[in-house]
């Protein structure tokens, strides 16, 4: 729970910070002016990080697919770009 | 005719010597005796026995554990998970009390911490320092633990982290240490201590100067 609620809040306020002692919300300790998130922002966000991590691996693999169709336009491969150290 | 003991060599009359130099025998006998122990008059409550010599009955009295001895030991541990973003100091939650037995005597602090270190974004170190009532006693500012990564992928890198000090605290009080963390990169670069609930240790030896 302690690495849920971490991955959460690194999600929901990026540039905050904070100490979390434990593994609950009580024991967050918010150190930044701006507003901690609520206990049920935390907990939709912890339920949300699975899809995101879904999403950005989906995209991540769609860049690649478009690229490497790209590059097959000009008759090279991902190996060609790699032996011209790129 | 005086003979001696046979260890301590002490000039002790023989059963056949005459009774009238019996007087003068025991006088000698009691200033042999008194000479030879005289070593062990003083002292004082705590202190103990121990030779000045590899000489018969050359003792000499001495604090007890004398010469980098350890006096006593105190040992505690914490697992509960301990997370930050801060760039400043904040508690790990391992800390631990002592109370010297004198205000000579040294305290060897040993720290083993179950840490991490972990970027989403930006690069970060662990620090941690080690202090004694409150007062940094072994700050460094060196990073335990540097991660050095680029785009946004999350990163962690685990480690064990050690910190050994030898400190004087120069009192009798009870003096409590510990130990706290820092990261360096900010929001979204955190180090942990006690990572996955593992157990970090603290012990504090007293030793002799």
């Amino acid at each position: 729970m302690h690495n849920d609620i971490i991955e959460a809040l690194n999600s929901l306020r990026p540039t905050s910070e904070w100490t979390l002692v434990g593994d609950n919300y009580s024991d967050l300790i918010w150190l930044s002016d701006d507003k901690a998130p609520t206990p049920a922002e935390i907990e939709a966000e912890i339920a949300a990080l699975p899809i995101k991590k879904q999403q950005a691996i989906e995209a991540e693999q769609a860049a690649r697919t478009a690229a490497e169709a790209k590059l097959a336009v000009l008759g090279l491969t991902a190996d060609d770009l790699k032996a011209l150290g790129l | 005719m005086a003979t001696t003991t046979p260890n301590f060599g002490w000039s002790v009359p023989t059963s056949s010597d005459l009774v009238k130099n019996g007087a003068t025998a025991i006088e000698t006998l009691g200033d042999s005796i008194d000479a030879s122990l005289v070593d062990l008059k003083g002292g004082t409550t705590g202190q103990v026995l121990s030779k000045a010599s590899g000489t018969d009955m050359d003792f000499t009295w001495a604090t007890a554990g004398g010469g980098g001895a350890v006096v006593q030991v105190k040992s505690a541990t914490y697992a509960t998970a301990t997370s930050t973003t801060s760039t400043s100091y904040v508690s790990s939650g391992l800390s631990l009390s002592i109370t010297p037995t004198s205000a000579s005597n040294k305290i060897l602090c040993i720290v083993n911490m179950s840490g991490i270190t972990a970027r989403s974004g930006a690069d970060t170190g662990f620090f941690s320092r080690l202090r004694r009532a409150s007062t940094a006693i072994l700050d460094d500012n060196a990073y335990v633990t540097y991660i050095l990564a680029t785009g946004a992928t999350a990163t962690q890198l685990g480690q064990p982290v050690t910190r050994v000090f030898l400190d004087s605290p120069a009192t009798t009080s009870a003096t409590t240490y510990d130990v706290q963390i820092k990261s360096d990169g900010g929001g979204a670069a955190t180090v942990t201590a006690q990572w996955n609930s593992n157990t970090s240790t603290i012990t504090l030896m007293e030793v002799t100067p």
